[in-house]
């Protein structure tokens, strides 16, 4: 038996035509109120990183329509989009500053669930997805270096690509398929702006559009106890909306003053136009790739290259190697300080590849 | 997602009962959401009480004029569906109790039965507009309430809601300000510097002939005419061609639709264009035979 409430139609003005045509509201109820557990700190670290794939979406978008991706118009169009179009340096600065901060909170992000073990049951996918959208920024800040077509660009592409072909077996036929030839030429160019503007950002929104659903269906992982294996989480929750959200949406505002407070302090540079026969001094890839360029100084090339393929592997399949329910790191120490231990140690590698 | 307090299992089907709760000079005043009766909802086993009130008090909002019906029933119409009742105390919106008529009902009791249950707080997880309805109080033992100076209990919360109003669309400007900015081209630089264009010499252009050639950006017909050199901007004025001249006709053509101007005037003979084609300014100088145009 049911109530039966003669209820009088949703009234116009109030969405109300809108809503019967869409039943959105309905929809968002769904997405919004859920509950998190009270203990559960994400420190808003994806919330931040999604915010800022928004950002270079709506950036980047924007600055594609002053690029021009050829050898010969690609650096004029980056002076003029600095000098010329209105708000044009700020735009490209923006996107400049965006793409490393949300490298470093992609990053963050993954460093607070490793700690709170919070890929453990049932969040194994999540990680495992949430790696691969790792490994997609990165490749969006690789492809992205080169289109400027400066100096600096250039010889850090020629860089990058010769470090991927020396990956053992398929090393020849990657870098063939990365610089769409022997050389970094104009068929690189035309590759790294069709994978950063049309690939990337398809794969990226489609596995991110995963990823939050994954989210959403599993809840926000509880750092002080696992989720039991059978039944629904214990402990006292509070609603994600507007108490979660409000914070983010904080947060994120936050963030764009910071944005804006960078490029405009130190604006994106810009080099020489890049020449392929003179490499100038100190060519160093991005922050995030010195780690990898500074160990290669100090191990053979092949286990330079293999340590980091295969410690991006293992941590791509961490759920399943440390299996244990414990999510305390006081009762995981020993991967909390094994893991520590290695992010020192890159760390420090990044910060010699500084200096040098 | 509703929580309930302690004790809500509802084993039957219900009746619940609305009422709008709201100070009179300090006194405590019950009265119906539409008028002086309270409204009385069935609740089925299924329904969780808590759940369905909410939203028919949520939705009911703007039900303040009579006549709005929301399935309210008296106990008796229908037997063997109310088995026992529920009261909601809800406060009203500041704007819908400014139009609520005045019945006081004091109303003390109106729990009335062994199943009548108190709920201290009947909202769920709160969402955008939920802080509008403050929580219920706890209506089965209205306590003296002390009389308290005229409120004014939205005041500060418009203010905020200003605020953020404000707040919000001053960041959208600020957005958006740089990125309308950004979307308008920048000036090429190159157009129109004014001053003499060469166009040929005569011997490029016969008696009778003529010739599309460029001025900065903008084409020109140059004409070799029996009064003179004459030209006119190119473009046509219906649609934005390029014309050219027709020397079987001795009209200068577009080719698009076949609208025809006078070579001489540069009015329009015939076909859709609108307007004449603008005259461009030429001149010849008489030693070299070179053909001059006048830019801007």
């Amino acid at each position: 038996m049911t109530a039966e409430i003669e209820q009088r139609p949703a009234p116009e003005g109030q969405g109300g035509w809108i809503e019967k045509r869409t039943g959105a509201r309905e929809l968002m109820a769904a997405l919004l109120h859920v509950r998190i557990p009270v203990e559960a700190r994400t420190l808003y670290f994806g919330g931040i990183a999604l915010f800022l794939f928004g950002i270079q979406a709506a950036t980047g978008t924007l600055l594609a329509l002053y690029y021009k991706p050829t050898p010969d118009a690609a650096y004029n169009s980056i002076v003029s989009i600095m000098s010329d179009v209105s708000f044009g340096w700020l735009i490209r600065s923006i996107h400049h500053w965006a793409a490393n901060l949300m490298i470093l909170f992609v990053v963050f992000h993954l460093l607070r669930v490793f700690y709170q073990a919070a890929f453990k049951y049932p969040r194994e996918l999540t990680w495992i997805i949430g790696v691969g959208l790792l490994g997609l920024t990165m490749v969006f800040g690789f492809t992205g270096y080169l289109l400027p077509w400066d100096q600096r660009a250039y010889w850090a592409t020629v860089v990058g690509t010769d470090i991927a072909g020396a990956v053992p077996f398929i090393g020849d036929q990657l870098l063939l398929l990365l610089r769409g030839g022997t050389d970094v030429t104009e068929a690189t160019l035309s590759r790294f702006f069709g994978i950063h503007v049309l690939v990337l950002p398809i794969a990226l929104a489609g596995i991110l559009v995963i990823h939050l659903t994954l989210v959403h269906q599993l809840g926000l992982a509880n750092p002080k106890r696992p989720d039991p294996r059978d039944g629904p989480p214990q402990g006292a929750t509070k609603p994600f909306f507007p108490d979660y959200i409000l914070d983010e949406v904080i947060a994120w505002y936050l963030l764009l003053a910071i944005l804006v407070v960078l490029a405009s302090l130190f604006p994106a540079g810009l080099d020489d136009p890049a020449d392929p026969l003179v490499t100038p001094e100190g060519t160093k890839p991005e922050w995030y790739f010195l780690g990898v360029y500074e160990f290669l100084k100090l191990v053979p090339r092949t286990i330079g290259i293999l340590l980091p393929i295969v410690g991006l592997l293992l941590l791509t399949v961490w759920p399943f190697l440390e299996r244990s329910p414990e999510v305390l790191m006081r009762r995981r120490i020993f991967v909390v300080v094994v893991a520590t231990a290695i992010l020192v140690f890159g760390i420090a590698l990044t910060v010699v590849g500084f200096r040098s | 997602m509703i929580r309930t307090p302690g004790g809500w299992d509802v084993e039957s089907a219900l009746q619940a009962e609305v009422l709008v709760v709201w100070l009179d000079d300090g006194r405590l005043e019950m009265i119906g959401p539409c008028g002086a009766a309270p409204w009385l909802i069935e609740l089925g086993p299924a329904n969780h009480p808590v759940a369905v009130v909410d939203r028919i008090v949520r939705d009911g909002r703007d039900v303040h004029a009579p006549g709005h019906g929301l399935g309210a029933s008296r106990p008796g119409d229908r037997d063997g569906i109310c088995t026992g009742s529920v009261s909601f105390g809800t406060f009203p919106r500041h704007r819908v109790c400014a139009t609520l008529t005045r019945i006081p009902r004091g109303r003390s009791s109106p729990g009335r039965s062994q199943e009548s249950r108190v709920e201290q707080e009947p909202r769920p997880a709160p969402s955008g507009d939920s802080a509008s309805q403050a929580p219920a109080p706890a209506i089965a033992t209205p306590a003296p309430v002390t009389p308290a100076p005229a409120p004014r209990p939205t005041t500060r919360r418009r203010f905020l809601r200003y605020l953020l109003g404000f707040s919000v669309v001053s960041t959208m400007a600020l957005v958006l300000a740089p990125v309308i900015a950004f979307l308008v081209p920048p000036k090429t630089g190159s157009a129109g510097t004014g001053g003499k264009v060469s166009a040929g010499t005569l011997a490029d252009i016969p008696l009778g002939q003529g010739k599309v050639v460029p001025m900065g950006s903008k084409p020109t017909i140059v004409l070799n005419t029996e009064q003179g050199v004459k030209a006119y901007s190119a473009i046509c004025t219906h649609l934005g061609c390029i014309v050219l001249y027709d020397g079987a006709n001795g009209t200068i053509a577009c080719p698009c639709h076949d609208g025809r101007f006078n070579p001489l005037t540069g009015a329009v003979v015939s076909g859709p264009p609108p307007a004449p084609l603008p005259t461009v300014e030429a001149s010849v100088d008489e030693t070299t035979g070179e053909i001059f145009l006048m830019e801007g």
